[in-house]
């Protein structure tokens, strides 16, 4: 492991630790002012952010003697399950958005 | 016509039936600098409060999760607990070699191939752990004097003392674990701000 370049289980840790954080905070950032997709892709991903943390936690959890080789649902849910949780969120909000009669 | 505040401290005169909104000159005087120093450290510590909130949440909850669970590993079951007494004297205890080759001999073939990890030797209580690098980090505990077999099983705190630390990931991801610390301490003192400092100023 020792001077190895990010894996990409890694990467979308990292994605999913802070880069979605981030850019949820970025989109949450005067939130009335933003328009209505906007703001349902700030609350889908905020909702599936949170609820792939959850599961992402719950996941590194298992210790290792429990794992098997080909153990791919503790891969998904460890490393890439927080990226595609808000991913996924956000895109569930956006279409939810067009959906939604504007507000009289 | 229509008056209202900005936020500057500013006059925005608003005439009325016009949409039009012109800024005159300030109808108070500009706040001294200590009071204009303090609010930018007050807007600073809100944002780096709200940020380093969000972004080490998961992190520190995941430390805070491991930690516990570690704090409590002997009543969860995480590593065994031994009740042995001392057979002998430290002095006529058997060499670590000859340990070493019992703990081996107590396990499965597969993990009796794996490097021994370390030897924690108890002189109290007259036993010996050794800790195989296999991924379940099973321990075997021998007594130091007769050589006797006295537990074997995995220790299920080292994983999660690996994921406390971040090396569950790599050797550098300990500087994750660094970086949740101080955004931690910064969290402290900025809440303390937020809290105490408008208090005091009133």
């Amino acid at each position: 492991m020792e001077g190895s370049p990010l894996s990409a289980g890694q990467f979308a840790l990292l994605a999913g630790l802070f880069g979605a954080p981030m850019l949820l905070l970025w989109a949450g950032h005067h939130l009335r002012r933003k328009s209505r997709r906007v703001r349902g892709a700030f609350w889908g991903g905020l909702a599936g952010h949170t609820i792939a943390s959850l599961i992402a936690i719950w996941y590194s959890m298992v210790p290792p003697e429990a794992w098997s080789a080909s153990d791919t649902v503790r891969g998904v849910g460890g490393f890439y399950w927080m990226m595609v949780g808000a991913i996924i969120g956000a895109a569930i909000g956006i279409l939810k958005s067009r959906n939604q009669k504007p507000a009289s | 016509m229509g008056w209202c505040s900005a936020g500057g401290g500013d006059a925005v005169a608003r005439p009325a039936g016009s949409g039009k909104v012109r800024t005159i000159t300030p109808a108070l005087p500009p706040a001294p600098p200590s009071r204009r120093s303090g609010r930018w450290l007050a807007r600073a510590a809100f944002y780096a409060h709200l940020w380093l909130g969000v972004l080490f949440t998961v992190a520190l909850l995941s430390i805070s999760i491991t930690g516990i669970l570690l704090n409590h590993k002997r009543e969860l079951g995480l590593m065994p607990d031994v009740n042995h007494d001392p057979a002998g004297q430290f002095t006529a205890a058997l060499p670590l070699a000859v340990l070493a080759d019992k703990a081996r001999a107590a396990t499965s073939p597969a993990i009796a191939e794996t490097q021994i990890d370390r030897m924690d030797v108890r002189p109290r209580n007259g036993y010996v752990k050794v800790r195989f690098r296999d991924p379940a980090s099973t321990e075997v505990t021998v007594d130091i004097n007769g050589g006797r077999v006295l537990h074997v099983g995995p220790r299920g705190d080292v994983f999660l003392e690996r994921l406390h630390s971040g090396e569950a990931f790599g050797d550098k991801w300990v500087l994750l674990s660094d970086a949740a610390a101080i955004a931690l301490t910064i969290l402290l003192i900025t809440g303390y701000w937020l809290w105490l400092v408008p208090k005091w100023r009133r």
